[in-house]
Formats: structure tokens, C-alpha cells, sequence
């Protein structure tokens, strides 16, 4: 039994950033990388199926696309267990939107063949929220989205899951398996690896293929793959917070006024 | 500073015996593994060849100097270095912003870029020094003269000057700064709006004149601000005290020149915001105290119960009161006496007990009882209480919960058997914690010093630096006997 | 290609407010470049629904019969796929809704067309449709093209177009899609858990305190004004740490996700890391700290930089 997580290595915006020349992103200098905040709790999620399990009866093994920094995610998931990540990268995908990312994950999946495919709901940087159930479709498998509650046993053909719905309701319903779920925040309590784990981890094997590696041709992936194309980014007037100015009196007024339109709008 | 051969030397004696890494080993480190944690961290403490050494590390890129240039950890060495080497404005400016920088930097930034930017932070810089805050220019910049306006250093000269020029929202600031004289809040007095005399009636050094024109204002706000100055005479708060506004009353009776035994007379206030405030005042005759721990309001006995000047008495009763927070607001009170805080301990609801949990004078019997709970609130306070006993602490310290393992971690009476296997807390955020901890040993701080996390690693060479000095400083005071 | 297609939505026998301003987006397309604007409603019966999507500006209701009453994501993608190669629409437009998480991706990716989710701003350029959406937390706003794209599928964000109102007079059709067999089986609706304890997790309103309240003493001040105004208290760790609030009411990663939250109202939080994890996803932050470097205010929609105490002891009058 096998569970394949689909992980990324998320860009977060320094403070006073600024856009690339072209317009159509922001100026590399100005990102941080780190691990998607969902991955930690769908690699939980894998990580728990595998402990529940018999002695080498569950593998589960971290994949991500992206460039030689993005080894960083995978290794902090193996820090936490697992055996082995799959990273994939060459230049031609970069521009790649959701859907040619997911197109690259579903040779990876169909080489793999898991038994079980966890991403995260979304990612924080872009938030497209696509690439999981774009996985399900290349796949052609069954699949839910939002998932934040999981009930499964290795060799179950079926798994009970919830999706978390608008307004706090949830939905039971049944999948048949293999599915592909996009995990919620909330579904678990990620554990921190330990000092031994970030450690190990640092020896664990990384396989680094290309796209050609998988069959993908230039146009599968990239630009040419893609769904969608920047035509430009900006940076919006409100994207900075609205600073209250004033006396105490006169800021207080106005927090009131704007709690009081708030929570009457509610 | 000392010279960077005579630390070296001295580090290098003590190594052996401590397991401290020396200063040229930890400067070498960080050469090696390219760590700019722990360069920053050395910074300060090396000398200046090694500092440039360390500089091409931490300077290597745009990316890191504007990082170090915000980093809340930077040290005010780095910062001065930095606004030497850069003549970008955004960053300099970021330099003016940090709270480590010296005014000596400051000074220098302003020399060398006057973009509003930079003027606006050195304005609004808890560091500038008056004679520098003078020399600004701040003609053409509301920014600069708001950071002036409402900076503790700037002269009243200066401000005067300003207040001549400027726009509606720094005065209010102005008002607000107490180096405002009364001749200035006399004149902005004048050319107030509601809120800029509201500022003014509140401000210390408002001339008697304003503070009685205030006081028969139309205007709520400024009643209620007057009544809040620190200057208003005791009869002028007598009045206040009847005023139709239960604000501005609620203002009057948190007054403390306003003496306890003249609210006897009000303690049936209608307005439950007054008698809310009447309740947290010390010196309150006992029978007010009574009076207000009977009140149909739960805050008003809550607040009761946490006065320190509450009879004993009145302690006990509310000790009983239906609402949780009421005897919880008992517990936490340091004059509740050691009976009462045993019968708490045992206390229906667990926020009433982990009140106890917390309590330094509680005895080992309680909390050894309290330990067998499973609440985080009581075992937190268990674990950071310094009468708990080694068995416990120690069975806190392996707890599942990184949250409550944390109480041991905040126990600064936790010796370092207990601690010490923390130093392999999964949470990043617990070995942090950890670092200050006093019992560790060098070699327990080398160990962080290697930690997967860069504030850790940041933080331990911090105290194995700040250690061997003191170390040096203990040799050099036996080698002086 | 020609004319917009928009998929409705509705749960538990309701159509989704959501539904009908996704129809006022496509209106606004519709005026920009006139084209047939049809709305798919997909249920059991879809008989009520059809009703209530006759709006003003709609020419056409296709309804859908599904062999369930409720949202099955397999039926939902047949069949939208389906109606898409029979329309041939130019803009497929659906709510940017928990259900369309797991169909539109699908839908689109089956048939190669044009994506975008979570737009809230739609032109034309020219012949070529632009979409706007947010990206980096809110910062960057991106707006996206579709090249070579003859259908393109766009998920709306929620509470920015007004529904539509007003009676339409659209013709009403059936369409028939193969079944596709479902994969999922509903079970049941789990509504969420009500009174009892402070669930901050469920908190619509919050009015949290951080290290800058400096005593013990101080904090039943803050609790005070939360009770007056309606929100629930809730404070960062250090505040926990020290025994003087419960940790249920800690935010954050070592508390809880305050994922319900609409109005977030942070007093003396200065914004570490571990604090934002728990509340930066709330849609109305207001900061209230002293420091103007304090990092909340990067994540805040509104700043106020000043005495804490000073402002809560004004804003409490608003209340009282």
C-alpha cells in the first residue's frame, strides 16, 4: 500500500516588495520559500495511515514540482518519516499553471501507482485550489475536495470522508478508492519532526526527474501546457492595511463605526 | 569592546574544561557552514577584520541586508554597518525604523539621505536625540512633523515651531506630547476641534484656565479626558464625579488624585460602568467594599474580588459567588489567604483551580494533587510553579502536549535534569524558549548552538558569548582579591 | 463560441445566495459584449430552482436532472462537460464555492478549456477575456488571459457582485447528459456544533490580546469590553503561557485556527508567526498596537497605531 502527497514549496512576499521588469510577477528577490501550510496536514494525514499500519506495510512518499530549492519541503516532510521524494523540474516548466503541474503529477502517479493521493486544498501563495482535483481528472479516479475528516484503514476499497462546506457544515459521504483528496487545515494536529528526523532526512533519496523523464513533451507543460497566462500583475491601493489616524477618541470612533457596519452586515 | 585577541585567549583557556566553543571556533563555524545566524550573532563581538569577514557573509546579497536591515534580532553594530555600506533609500530607511539602532546611526543616516522616508523615521525614533530631532527638516513633510509631534525627545521648541505650521492631525499629536508647555496647549487650545481640546484638557501641563473651561464644555470627550489628567485638582473631580455623563464619572473615580474615601458617597452609582471602576480602586473603606461585593453585577464583584485591598471577609464570601470568574478573581488575589486557596483548589470549575496552579505560595500538597489533573491551564501552572516537586516536574516535561511541556521550560527553578532533555523538543518554538533557560550548561548551549532552527542557533551563541564574559569578568574579580 | 453559461448551485433545498451573483457577474460580461446568457440548474427536480434563477437578463434555464436531489461531484462534471459540447459557451461561470473545489477543476481539465478560480474582476480586452483574481495573501492582484482558449471556466469569489434581482422572462429547456457513475455516496449533513463552551474556532467576531496588555490585572479590562461589545476574547500565547487566559482561547499554531472569524480585533498582538498562522486568513483584521513596525499590520486591513489602552477604553463608550 502506497500514498503518494502531492506537496510545495510556497513564495511569501517581503515586506515593501516589488514586481519583476516584466510586470507579470513579483520580483524574486522579494520571496520566501517555504512549505505550503496544507502540506503539513494532508503529510500528517499520510503519515498517521502508515503508523496505523504494519511494519513496512504503508509507504508514503512526498512529490513536489519545482527547482533545486524545492528540495527544502520534501526533506521536511521526510524529517517526519517516510523513505524517499520525488522532485520534478527542468526549465521548460516553468510558467507551468495548476493544471500542467497537475499533468506532470499524474506520470509521476501513474509510475508510482499509489493506492491513494493526498494534496493540500490549496496553496497559500497563488490559491488557485486546482491542482489536486486537476490530478483526479488526469487520472480519471474518484475524488473530493476540502477534506478536513478521514476514515480509512489499508485495504479498505472504500474510505468515509467529510468535506468541510461554507459555514461550518460538513458532509459525510463515502469515496471509492483509490481516490484523490485535497486536505483541509484542521483535519489533524501536524506533529514537528524531531531532531533526529531533520537529521536523517538530510540523507534521505530525493529522485530528481525531468519532464521528458515522464513522456511529457514541451507542449504538456509550461506556458503551452497551461490553462491560463499572467498578462500582468499589480499591486492593488488596498492591499495595504487602511491606517486609523487621529486621536484615541477619533481612532476609537472610527473601530466602532466599522465593527458596527460589520457585524451589521453579518 | 574588548580586543578580539585577549577574548579569544581567554575563551580559549576556559574551553576545555566547559565544552564552550571559543569565539575564533564559533567565528570559524560560521564561516564554514555559511550560517549567517550565527555571523549576526557574532558581530558584535568580533573584531574588526573578523567583521569584515562576516560581512561578506551576511552582505552577500540585496535579498539578506534588506532582511537584516528589518529582522527584529539584528544587532545595533550590524545595523550601523549596514547604513554605512548602502545608499539605497528603502534601506536606510528600514535602518532609521529599527528599534536597536543607536542615535549615532541615526545621526549618520540623516547625513547622509534626507528622502522624507528616512527624516520621517528618524522623527518618529524613541532614540533620536533631541539636538538631532532639532536639526531635521520637516517644512515640507506632515509625516516628518507627525514622528516630531509625537516623539518624547522632541524639544519645546521645536514643537512650538511645528504648531505654528502644521495641519489639524499633528497638533493632536502635539497635544499629546508632554513637553508641550502651557503656552502651546493655551494656543491649541484656541484653534481646537473637539478632539484637539480633548488632548489638550487631558495633558498635565494644561494651564488651570483650560481645565476650567473644559470642565463646562459641551462636550463629553473633553470632560472625560480632563477628568483623566493627572493635574485636575481634587475639587474640580468632585465635581466631575456628579456629572451627567457615567464616562466622565467612570474617568473621575479612576483619578487617583481623587482620595477613596470621597466615592463613599456613590457607591450606588446607577451606571455599572462607575461602580465597575469603583470596584478596582485600593484604599475603598470596607464597607464600600462590602457594599460592591453584593452587586448584582458579576464584574463588579469580579473586580472586587481581585482588589488587593479586599477585607478577608468579603474574600471569603465571594470565594462562594455563582459565577466562576468571581472566585477565580478571588484566587488570583495575593491577599487571598492560604485556607481559602486550598478549598479553591478543589474547585468545581478548572479555570478556578488552575488560579491556584499558578499561585507562587502554593503549598506541595496542592500542587501534587493539581499534577494529577489533565487540564493544560492547571498543569501549565504545575509545571511553572517553583515549589513543584522533581517527579513532577519531570513528568510535565515528557508530557505529549508541547504546549504544557512548555511550563517546565518557563520554570526558571527547573534544574537542569528536568530541562534538559527538552533540548530535543520537537517544537521549534519550545528550544527557543529553552535557550534563556538559567540551568543550562555550555554544553547544553553548544548543542543549541548546531539547532536546526536559526532563532535558536541565533539565540544560544548569544549566551555562550554573553557567558564567557561573564566568566571573564568572575576570573578577573578572584585574580584582583 | 458564444454566450455564458453559468452552473447554479443550491444545498440542503436552497439555492446558493452565491448562485445569483454569479449571474450579475455574467450580466455585466453580457453588457460589456451582448451574447445569450443561459443558467444550468442541476437536481433531482430542478423545477424550483429554474424558477428562482429567472432573472433579469437571463435568456435561458437549462435544467438538469441528476439522480441525486444534492451535489454529487461525479454528476455535476458529466453533465456540465456534456452541456458544454452541446452549447459550445465562451464563459462557463460558476460560484467559487466548497462544491465547485472539486468539480470546476475537473470540468475543466477534461476538456482543456480556459481556468481561473476565485476571479472577482471580469473585461474584455479587445476579443480576449481578462480575469482578475488575488494572489500572495490579497497583495497582488493577477489577472490572467486565456490564449488559443475557445470556452473558458471561471470560478466567482463570493460577496463582490450584487445579486441580480429583478423577474426575467427566460425560456426554460431540458438537457440529458449520459450518467456518469458516481464514485462518492452522500451520508449525511454534520451541522455545526452550537453553545456549550467558548469555541473559538467558531467565533465570528474576536477581540484578542497579546503581550502588550503587560499585567495580569489588566486583562479582565479587555474581557470586560469584549463582553460589551459582543466578541469573543481571545489572546496570543505568551498570554496563555502565563496563566491568565485559558488556552482555549489561544490563537494560533500551539491554539486554534480561528477559521469562522469575520472581524478580527487585535490588541497589543505585535503578529509573530506562530500567532498569524492561526488568524491571518480572516477577512477583517484590525490592528491596534503602538509599535508601526509591529508585523499584524502587514496582514491587517485596518492599522491603528496607538495606547491600547487608551483606544479600548474609548472604543468601549461606542458600546456601552
Amino acid at each position: 500500500m502506497k500514498i503518494l502527497v502531492a506537496v510545495k514549496q510556497i513564495a511569501a512576499l517581503d515586506e515593501d516588495f516589488e514586481l519583476r521588469e516584466d510586470g507579470k510577477d513579483v520580483d524574486p528577490d522579494y520571496l520566501d520559500y517555504e512549505l505550503n501550510e496544507w502540506d503539513d496536514y494532508s503529510y500528517e494525514e499520510a503519515l498517521r495511515i502508515m503508523e496505523a499500519g504494519g511494519e513496512g506495510e504503508v509507504e508514503i512518499v512526498p512529490v513536489t514540482v519545482g527547482p533545486d530549492e524545492a528540495d527544502d519541503g520534501l526533506r521536511r516532510c521526510l524529517a517526519k518519516g517516510g523513505e524517499r521524494g520525488i522532485r520534478i523540474w527542468d526549465d521548460a516548466i516553468t510558467g507551468s499553471d495548476p493544471s500542467a503541474i497537475a499533468r506532470i503529477l499524474v506520470k509521476v502517479i501513474e509510475r508510482e501507482q499509489p493506492d491513494m493521493v493526498f494534496a493540500g486544498t490549496l496553496s497559500s501563495d497563488h490559491s488557485f485550489a486546482q491542482t489536486g482535483m486537476a490530478i483526479a481528472a488526469g487520472l480519471g479516479w474518484p475524488h473530493a475536495a476540502v477534506v478536513n475528516h478521514l476514515e480509512y484503514k489499508p485495504g479498505d476499497s472504500s474510505a468515509v470522508v467529510h468535506r468541510e462546506l461554507e459555514g461550518g457544515l460538513e458532509e459525510k459521504l463515502s469515496i471509492d478508492l483509490p481516490a484523490v483528496l485535497t486536505i483541509q487545515l484542521g483535519i489533524n494536529d501536524p506533529r514537528y519532526a524531531s531532531l533526529r528526523g531533520i537529521k536523517q532526512a538530510k540523507s534521505k533519496d530525493i529522485e530528481v526527474l525531468s519532464h521528458g523523464d515522464l513522456g511529457l513533451s514541451d507542449d504538456d507543460v509550461g506556458e503551452k501546457g497551461s490553462l491560463s497566462r499572467v498578462r500582468r500583475m499589480v499591486i492593488p491601493e488596498k492591499g495595504q492595511a487602511e491606517m486609523i489616524e487621529g486621536t484615541a477618541a477619533e481612532q476609537a470612533e472610527r473601530v466602532a463605526q466599522i465593527v458596527k457596519e460589520l457585524k451589521g452586515a453579518a | 569592546m574588548i580586543p578580539a585577541e585577549t577574548q579569544a585567549n581567554n575563551a580559549h583557556a576556559a574551553a576545555p574544561a566547559t565544552q564552550r566553543p571559543s569565539l575564533p571556533q564559533l567565528l570559524e563555524q560560521a564561516r564554514e557552514t555559511g550560517d549567517i545566524y550565527l555571523a549576526a550573532a557574532l558581530y558584535p563581538f568580533a573584531g574588526n577584520a573578523e567583521r569584515r569577514a562576516l560581512e561578506d557573509l551576511l552582505f552577500a546579497s540585496t535579498k539578506q541586508k534588506r532582511q537584516f536591515a528589518g529582522a527584529p534580532y539584528t544587532p545595533a553594530p550590524l545595523l550601523g554597518r549596514l547604513a554605512e555600506i548602502t545608499t539605497e533609500t528603502k534601506l536606510l530607511a528600514r535602518i532609521a525604523r529599527h528599534p536597536a539602532v543607536t542615535a549615532e546611526t541615526l545621526a549618520y543616516i540623516v547625513d547622509k539621505d534626507q528622502s522624507e522616508a528616512v527624516l520621517a523615521a528618524v522623527a518618529a525614533h524613541q532614540r533620536a536625540p533631541m539636538d538631532l530631532l532639532d536639526t531635521l527638516d520637516w517644512q515640507d513633510s506632515v509625516a516628518v512633523q507627525k514622528g516630531l509631534a509625537g516623539n518624547l525627545n522632541t524639544s519645546t521648541r521645536t514643537l512650538k515651531a511645528i504648531a505654528a505650521e502644521a495641519p489639524l492631525e499633528v497638533l493632536k499629536e502635539i497635544a499629546k506630547n508632554p513637553n508641550a508647555d502651557a503656552e502651546l496647549l493655551t494656543d491649541l487650545w484656541s484653534r481646537g476641534d473637539e478632539y484637539l481640546r480633548a488632548e489638550v484638557a487631558a495633558n498635565e501641563q494644561c494651564t488651570e484656565s483650560i481645565r476650567t473651561a473644559a470642565e463646562t464644555l459641551d462636550s463629553e470627550l473633553v470632560r472625560r479626558m480632563l477628568a483623566a489628567n493627572p493635574a485636575a485638582s481634587v475639587e474640580q473631580l468632585l465635581r466631575l464625579l456628579n456629572d451627567p455623563a457615567a464616562a466622565v464619572r467612570a474617568a473621575a473615580v479612576r483619578n487617583l488624585l481623587l482620595p477613596a474615601e470621597d466615592l463613599q458617597d456613590y457607591a450606588d452609582d446607577p451606571s455599572r460602568q462607575v461602580r465597575r471602576t469603583e470596584a478596582q480602586r485600593t484604599g475603598l473603606a470596607d464597607s464600600m467594599l462590602e457594599h460592591l461585593a453584593e452587586d448584582e453585577d458579576h464584574w463588579v464583584r469580579r473586580w472586587v474580588a481581585r482588589n488587593s485591598s479586599t477585607p478577608e471577609l468579603i474574600l471569603r464570601s465571594l470565594a462562594q459567588d455563582e459565577v466562576a470568574e468571581v472566585r477565580r478573581a478571588v484566587v488570583r488575589n495575593p491577599m487571598c489567604p492560604a485556607d481559602l486557596v486550598a478549598t479553591l483548589a478543589r474547585d468545581p470549575d478548572s479555570w478556578v483551580r488552575a488560579g491556584v496552579a499558578f499561585r507562587k505560595d502554593v503549598s506541595e500538597a496542592i500542587l501534587l494533587e493539581l499534577a494529577d489533573e489533565e487540564d493544560p491551564d492547571i498543569l501549565t501552572g504545575v509545571g511553572q510553579n517553583s515549589a513543584a516537586p522533581l517527579a513532577i516536574l519531570h513528568r510535565i516535561a515528557s508530557h505529549r502536549d508541547k504546549d504544557i511541556r512548555r511550563a517546565v521550560i518557563l520554570n526558571q527553578q527547573a534544574p537542569r535534569e528536568v530541562v534538559q532533555p527538552l533540548l530535543d523538543d520537537p517544537y521549534p518554538l519550545n528550544r527557543a524558549m529553552l535557550v534563556k533557560h538559567p540551568a543550562l550548561t555550555s554544553a547544553d548551549l553548544s548543542q543549541l548552538a548546531d539547532d536546526p532552527e536559526p532563532q535558536v542557533r541565533f539565540m544560544a551563541v548569544q549566551s555562550i558569548i554573553r557567558s564567557s564574559g561573564q566568566d571573564r569578568a568572575a576570573d578577573a574579580k578572584t585574580r584582583n582579591h | 463560441m458564444s454566450g455564458i453559461l453559468v452552473v447554479s448551485e443550491h444545498r440542503q433545498g436552497e439555492l446558493t445566495p452565491s448562485s445569483l451573483e454569479v449571474i450579475a457577474a455574467a450580466r455585466q460580461l453580457k453588457a460589456e459584449k451582448e451574447q445569450p446568457l443561459m443558467v444550468a440548474v442541476l437536481a433531482n427536480n430542478p423545477d424550483d430552482y429554474a424558477s428562482q434563477v429567472n432573472r433579469e437578463g437571463v435568456d435561458e434555464i437549462i435544467k438538469i436532472s441528476t439522480p441525486e436531489e444534492e451535489f454529487q461531484v461525479d454528476a455535476y462534471e458529466a453533465a456540465i462537460n456534456s452541456l458544454i459540447n452541446e452549447r459550445a459557451p465562451s464563459i462557463v461561470m460558476v460560484p467559487h464555492s466548497v462544491d465547485a473545489w472539486g468539480y470546476a477543476p475537473v470540468v475543466a481539465e477534461r476538456g482543456k478549456y480556459g481556468f481561473a478560480s476565485d476571479v472577482f474582476g471580469l473585461r474584455y480586452e479587445g476579443d480576449d477575456l481578462v480575469a482578475t483574481r488575488a494572489a500572495y495573501a490579497e497583495k497582488i492582484h493577477m489577472e490572467l488571459e486565456f490564449p488559443g482558449k475557445e470556452t473558458v471556466l471561471l470560478t466567482v469569489r463570493g460577496n463582490v457582485f450584487k445579486p441580480v434581482e429583478g423577474e426575467g422572462s427566460a425560456k426554460v429547456t431540458d438537457f440529458d447528459f449520459s450518467d456518469a457513475s458516481p464514485h462518492t455516496q452522500h451520508l449525511e449533513y454534520i451541522e455545526p456544533e452550537s453553545g456549550g463552551d467558548v469555541d473559538i474556532s467558531q467565533a465570528e467576531f474576536m477581540l484578542s490580546i497579546g503581550r502588550g496588555i503587560d499585567e495580569e490585572e489588566n486583562v479582565e479590562q479587555f474581557q470586560e469590553l469584549a463582553d460589551i461589545m459582543g466578541f469573543t476574547l481571545g489572546c496570543s500565547r505568551p498570554i496563555a503561557d502565563n496563566g491568565w487566559l485559558p488556552k482555549f482561547r489561544q490563537v494560533g499554531q500551539s491554539g486554534k485556527t480561528v477559521a469562522s472569524c469575520n472581524v478580527y480585533i487585535a490588541l497589543g498582538i505585535s503578529g509573530s508567526v506562530q500567532h498569524m498562522a492561526g488568524m491571518k486568513h480572516v477577512p477583517n483584521i484590525i490592528a491596534i498596537n503602538k509599535d508601526p513596525e509591529a508585523s499584524i499590520f502587514s496582514i491587517a486591513r485596518y492599522g491603528v497605531v496607538g495606547d491600547l489602552f487608551e483606544v479600548a477604553e474609548e472604543l468601549r463608550n461606542h458600546f456601552e
